[in-house]
């Protein structure tokens, strides 16, 4: 690395101190001193006029003799550029060597600088507005990048501890176009390659609205790019100098973010492990774009809507280690305020798909064009379009507090492997627990958009398509929601009791249970069950996140006239409507529902002492006896049917091939017959011998009906085999077959196996073989 | 064009020597065969035997076959003649020359690349081993018998075999260092006769093999120049025990210390300034892991935070074999190459130590050469065993350096005993039984080169029907995945067939059966090999059949997930 261009520099000591001598002993202990070899003064070498000299900043201990930072300014007189070049201290010293004389300076830093700023139109500071437009060369390494590493005991990490002093490390490019004193957009790039590794290549921060903002100058207010301390980030309605320094150890450890990502009302961020290039329209990924928005336009530093993206496109290198990505995969974390914006949040959508970026939106003043969709049209892109995963949370009485939204349930929660369908099961502890005071719901089975509706069950909103969710009320009690019909609404909600055993395992017992099928609702708590006839849609609003100022208006108001009737999830009896017709049974338990294509069915199990009262008329069914009855309904009639019950009887059949050999596969066929009126629901296993051919831990094999599966297997050992089936406790001995070795190819087939059964490369073979020996034989005929 | 004008070079030095040969052969040393081959015969049979052998290799399975290597570099050619330069992306990060050599071959005789790897390499790579072996052990052993009969026992080494036949750059660095091995010893003879003028001619010869050899490959490459280091430090202790023999090879060590010197510096010349990436890739990182692994033992087995894998080598190669004792019987010319070649070294270097004033400079130097690649090969052994990266089949790489220095120590001996059993025995029935033990081991040799499925589990041929049928998934699919067998059979041969493949960003899969996986393929030939290798075939019978040409099919498995397609 060149060494300080003015190695030598014989100086005309003009030792200035900086203008105001609170700036020049601040806070802190670190002093400034001003030291020019061309008689410039700062003021006027901040302002533009050409000339150049050295700030020294100094622990006032040490004295300027031995300072922490030096900088060198330069402004030519010919070129409309001021240039800056930063010194730190070499790695075996705590202070910047210099050798200053009567009238000379020289920097004894034998790398030379770790940063280099050029300023363009040549000035730093004119009439108190600081100059952002900067091109700036970090030669080292300093955490000047999201996704670099630093900690004050352990030093630096990632890669910013793999970078040499001395070394192009990353690539910033600030500007301010209107001059007004407020970097606009900050470009970052990391230029080693760090082939392999799944570093943060590109930051790129844009300012896409006003958001209030202090400027603080740091100890030099005339060169106003030096911290007295600080951190990458920039505080919320605070601008820093970026350079943050160790002083006692003389050495730079952050260059913050100029233009802030999530400490401002509004911005379009991109975070990606790939780099940019000027030179083509960049497909990027992973927090592409990462978007903050004021939706309320009173924003005071915080967004009120969050879309944090995770895109990583078809054949991304390190999104799935040792294996090429086959499809673009994209989740939007989509959270938003219903107030103006304090980092808290009242609900999220996460969205999760496969969509392609087609869009060609130009960032950095035009200069680079990226195929993301652009700021202003992202909520509506993700919320027009259909996502087959999308969660939704409710935040309803959590202190939840952050600056990217909401992080609970993240749809890459079902597994990557999942997604891509490289596995046959999502992990079934994705959705299963959830932080308390947050009400959520998921859904995976279906492609839609991400739109909510308020259910007239209890007037809440929920997501559209949902098969399921939890809402974490506090105290060990939870509420499940359900869908039992597979239809676009939750239809069960479950009031239930969950603590950890002694042993560790989760034990859940249910308080009480309601369920709204056709124009029923169904409760049932305890040895009390209530039928009650309510006819009322399954939405009573539909809507999509808003996405701008009229649509989070519109939202708010619709949604207004529902809170104040939500459902306490405490007290579901309450959730039954005054003034409708409803029966309600005691010493009666209810179980076994399920929705079948008719209508729905149920088992009461009515005891001895069972009791009822209500204005429901079921006809001659409103009268029960002792035992288990079932209970049909038969929605296309409107009638009831219900019979004693017979227990459920199953009898299992297995068809199998009988000629089996090992290493080929071969198929079972299972069929379970049930002949009785109950349901048969519980674990099954298919095994063959000791072997568990397979488990299915929840069958349910209707009552009257069958179920057939059929099972792939294949045999690597040869042998005689018994198969046996085991549901509940009984265990039935199926079919026994006799599996036959495979034989490997041998002899002639083997030699005709690689040209096929042609003789004549056969032939050709054995002649060539013959002229070898021939040609041994000649050989050896001389010894 | 250097590598090609080293080779024309050489072999017009194989020509002068010949020449020098025939003019001196009345006066040297008595040879040890009774009937002389002459010159002419010997290059005939030698090349009918090169010929054969390459033959036998491309026709054992219709010139279908291929495997890693193989597949590799029919890549690398293509990806040179597409950028017309030696930096191209996924360039041989160990040497250029062959990529150059083989792609230039390509283009002027318009077979493409693929073709060239699997059809006429082997021919010529078997021809090479022939013709540059007779061309040395003639001299080495002083007799065109001898040399003849070396040449024949060189393709009784299946690994030598297989080494020169499939599509690497080992058919030229084995032979050429036969060859630069021959221009050593001549140079160092012509020493001793003060014939400067063909000695500088050899010099010359030996110093540009020497830039080929490290132009095909650093490391290998370089094997001759660290045989003839170590041969010298082996020649400073024998004259330091028998100080009599200073006066007469006190010369001819220092040339050899010169000579080794000076290579080094091609070596450095190469890799350093000609193919740096050599340099960066190869050497570099095999000697500071070696270093960092002597130091801290445990980490060679560290695989980065990933479960560590230390796989040996000497466990797992009975698992190719359709048995143990199989494997033992076609592996049994090693062990008596490795045997025979011992005790006569071991002869030879008594009488070494003995007649240091008497015994020829070509039996001194063939001693002192089969030590340094015997240390090297053992050298490779224990690299194998530490488990460092750059090993797991070194000495399987260095046995190919090492079996051309063995062969005519071996030659020696089993003549030496075919006369001596004469004595005894009617001459008759010892060649007899030395020729039926030749037909043997020649039978053994072709069948564990060509990794035949008789005896071998893994298998490198392929029908044309499978790469067909991945051909066409491959066409029709995008960003997909399809498993294709148990083994990379498979993979080699549609990667070795169709270089450009990856517009589609499909991944073709084998070993273990994932469920990752689409696609599965299946075929007659896949089937074997499942059973072959004992491996549970996938379950396609569950499955949708989406292609079928009759030999191979494409299995897609029914989707049980909303994320499946």
């Amino acid at each position: 690395m060149p060494l300080p261009k003015p190695l030598l520099l014989l100086l005309v000591l003009s030792v200035y101190a900086t203008a105001q001598s609170t700036a020049q002993n601040t806070t802190q202990n670190v002093s400034v001193q001003f030291v020019s070899e061309s008689g410039v003064s700062l003021e006027a070498l901040s302002a533009g006029e050409p000339g150049s000299g050295f700030l020294l900043y100094y622990l006032p201990q040490r004295g300027p003799e031995r300072p922490s930072l030096v900088v060198y300014l330069s402004t030519s007189a010919t070129q409309n550029v001021a240039r800056a070049e930063v010194y730190q201290a070499p790695p075996e010293l705590t202070y910047v060597p210099v050798t200053r004389q009567a009238v000379t300076l020289q920097v004894n830093v034998p790398i030379g600088p770790i940063l280099t700023f050029e300023a363009e139109g040549g000035w730093w500071v004119q009439g108190g507005r600081v100059n952002y437009n900067l091109d700036i060369s970090v030669d080292g390494p300093i955490y000047a990048m999201w996704g670099g590493g630093y900690e004050p005991e352990t030093g630096f990490s990632r890669w910013t501890a793999e970078v040499e002093l001395g070394e192009p490390a990353v690539e910033i490019k600030v500007r301010d176009p209107n001059h007004d004193g407020v970097p606009d957009w900050d470009l970052r790039s990391l230029l080693p390659r760090f082939v392999g590794k799944g570093y943060l290549r590109t930051n790129y921060t844009e300012r896409k609205c006003d958001s209030p903002l202090e400027h603080h100058s740091g100890p030099s207010p005339l060169w106003p790019f030096v911290a007295q301390d600080g951190h990458f980030e920039q505080p919320v309605g605070r601008l820093y100098p970026p350079i943050v320094v160790d002083w006692q150890r003389g050495k730079i450890i952050y260059f913050s973010e100029m233009v802030t990502a999530r400490n401002q009302n509004c911005s379009y961020t991109i975070y990606s492990q790939f780099p940019l290039r000027t030179d083509r329209l960049n497909e990027l990924n992973f927090e592409y774009p990462f978007a903050f928005y004021d939706l309320s336009e009173q924003g005071e530093g915080h967004p009120n809507l969050i879309l944090r993206t995770e895109r990583f496109p078809a054949g991304d290198p390190y999104f799935v280690k040792g294996r090429t990505a086959p499809k673009d995969l994209m989740a939007v974390r989509y959270s938003w305020r219903n107030e103006v914006g304090d980092w808290r949040w009242d609900y999220k959508v996460e969205v999760l798909g496969f969509h392609p970026y087609k869009e060609e939106t130009a960032i950095a003043g035009g200069e680079i064009t990226v195929d993301a969709p652009s700021y202003e049209t992202f909520p509506t892109w993700v919320t027009e379009r259909s996502w087959p995963v999308t969660t939704f949370i409710h935040n309803e009485a959590a202190n939840y507090r952050s600056s990217e939204g909401i992080y609970e349930w993240p749809t890459r929660n079902l597994g990557d492997d999942y997604l891509y369908g490289w596995q046959e099961a999502p992990n079934s502890r994705a959705f299963v627990n959830i932080r308390q005071g947050l009400r959520s719901e998921y859904r995976y089975e279906r492609d839609l958009q991400p739109e909510l509706y308020v259910s007239p069950v209890d007037n809440r909103l929920h997501l559209l398509g949902a098969e399921g969710g939890v809402w974490n009320l506090g105290n060990s009690l939870q509420l499940v929601t359900e869908n039992l019909s597979g239809n676009l609404f939750l239809d069960r909600w479950r009031l239930e009791e969950k603590r950890l055993a002694t042993d560790g395992e989760e034990v859940k017992r249910t308080i009480a249970e309601l369920t709204k099928l056709g124009d029923y609702l169904l409760l049932s708590e305890g040895d009390t069950f209530t039928l009650q006839r309510q006819r009322t849609p399954d939405s009573l609003l539909r809507l999509l996140p808003p996405t701008d100022r009229a649509s989070w208006g519109a939202f708010q108001a619709q949604i207004a006239p529902f809170e104040v009737l939500e459902r306490d999830p405490l007290e579901l009896q309450s959730w039954l409507s005054e003034g409708t017709p409803r029966l309600t049974f005691w010493g009666v338990r209810m179980s076994d529902l399920r929705v079948t294509q008719e209508g729905f069915r149920f088992v009461l199990n009515v005891s001895e002492n069972a009791s009822q009262e209500g204005d429901l008329a079921l006809g001659t069914l409103g009268e029960i006896i002792p035992g288990r009855v079932v209970m049909h309904y038969l929605q296309a009639s409107d009638t009831w049917t219900s019979t004693p019950a017979a227990p459920a009887q199953l009898n299992p059949a297995l068809n199998v091939n009988t000629q089996v050999t090992t290493l080929s596969p071969t198929q079972f066929t299972l069929t379970l017959q049930n002949e009785g009126d109950l349901d048969w629901y519980g674990p099954v296993t298919l095994r063959l011998g000791n072997t568990v051919l397979k488990h299915w831990n929840a069958l349910l094999v209707p009552a009257q009906g069958s179920l057939t599966d059929t099972v792939a297997w294949t045999f690597d050992e040869a042998g005689r085999y018994d198969t046996a089936l085991r549901f509940g406790s009984n265990t039935v001995p199926l079919q026994s077959l006799e599996v036959r070795a495979a034989t490997r190819v041998q002899g002639l087939e083997a030699l005709l196996l690689p040209v096929g059964n042609a003789a004549v490369p056969a032939l050709a073979l054995l002649g060539v073989l013959f002229a070898a020996l021939v040609s041994v034989w000649r050989i050896w005929r001389f010894v | 064009m250097i590598p090609l004008l080293s080779v024309l070079l050489a072999s017009v030095g194989v020509v002068a020597s010949d020449r020098s040969f025939r003019d001196r052969s009345a006066t040297e040393e008595v040879t040890t065969a009774k009937l002389e081959v002459d010159v002419l015969s010997g290059v005939l049979l030698a090349t009918a035997l090169g010929l054969t052998f390459g033959l036998y290799f491309v026709l054992r399975y219709g010139g279908n076959w291929t495997e890693w290597d193989t597949m590799v570099f029919s890549q690398m050619l293509v990806w040179f003649q597409e950028a017309g330069s030696l930096h191209y992306n996924g360039a041989y990060d160990k040497g250029y020359a062959y990529s150059a050599w083989a792609a230039n071959l390509s283009t002027l005789t318009g077979v493409p690349a693929g073709a060239l790897l699997r059809l006429y390499l082997p021919i010529i790579g078997n021809l090479l081993l022939a013709l540059f072996g007779y061309a040395a052990f003639r001299r080495w052993l002083r007799s065109n018998t001898l040399g003849l009969v070396a040449t024949s026992l060189l393709f009784l080494v299946p690994e030598l075999v297989f080494t020169v036949s499939r599509g690497n750059h080992e058919k030229l660095t084995v032979s050429l260092t036969l060859l630069a091995s021959l221009s050593l010893l001549q140079l160092l003879l012509e020493l001793t006769k003060g014939r400067w003028q063909v000695f500088t001619s050899w010099l010359i010869i030996y110093y540009l093999l020497t830039f080929t050899l490290v132009s095909l490959n650093s490391l290998f490459g370089s094997s001759l120049v660290a045989g003839s280091t170590i041969a010298f430090f082996f020649a400073l202790v024998v004259l330091t025990l028998r100080p009599a023999g200073w006066r007469r090879l006190g010369g001819v060590a220092a040339m050899l210390g010169f000579v080794a010197l000076t290579s080094w510096l091609i070596v450095g010349l190469v890799t350093q300034v000609v193919y740096p990436q050599a340099w960066a890739t190869d050497l570099w990182q095999s000697l500071s892991e070696a270093v960092r692994n002597i130091f801290a033992p445990t980490e060679a087995l560290d695989t980065g935070g990933e479960a560590a894998t230390y796989i040996n080598p000497y466990e797992i190669v009975a698992e190719d074999w359709i048995s143990q004792s199989v494997y033992g019987l076609i592996s049994s010319f090693r062990w008596l190459l490795l045997g025979g070649s011992f005790v006569t070294w071991l002869v030879m270097v008594v009488k070494v130590i003995r007649d240091i004033r008497t015994v020829p400079l070509s039996s001194i130097l063939l001693v002192a050469l089969y030590g340094a690649f015997g240390m090297m090969m053992a050298a490779g052994v224990m690299v194998d065993f530490l488990g460092l990266e750059a090993g797991s089949n070194l000495q399987v790489r260095f046995f190919a350096y090492f079996a051309p220095f063995a062969v005519p120590l071996l030659a020696l001996g089993a003549v030496w005993c075919v006369r001596a059993l004469s004595r005894r025995v009617p001459r008759g029935l010892v060649k007899g039984a030395a020729l039926t033990l030749f037909a043997t081991f020649t039978v053994f040799s072709l069948l564990k080169a060509t990794l035949d499925p008789m005896v071998s589990n893994r298998w490198i041929f392929y029908h044309p029907t499978e790469v067909q049928a991945v051909h066409f998934w491959d066409d029709m699919q995008r960003s997909s995945a399809i498993w294709v067998g148990p083994t990379f059979r498979v993979v080699n041969a549609f990667r070795h067939t169709y270089s450009s493949f990856g517009a589609n960003q499909n991944d073709i899969s084998a070993k273990d059966e994932s469920r990752a996986t689409s696609y599965m393929l299946d075929s007659r030939v896949s089937a074997s090999s499942a059973v072959a290798w004992q491996l549970v075939r996938p379950t396609t019978t569950l499955e949708n059949r989406v292609y079928d040409n009759g030999n191979a099919q494409i299995y897609h498995r029914v989707p049980r997930s909303p994320f499946q397609q």
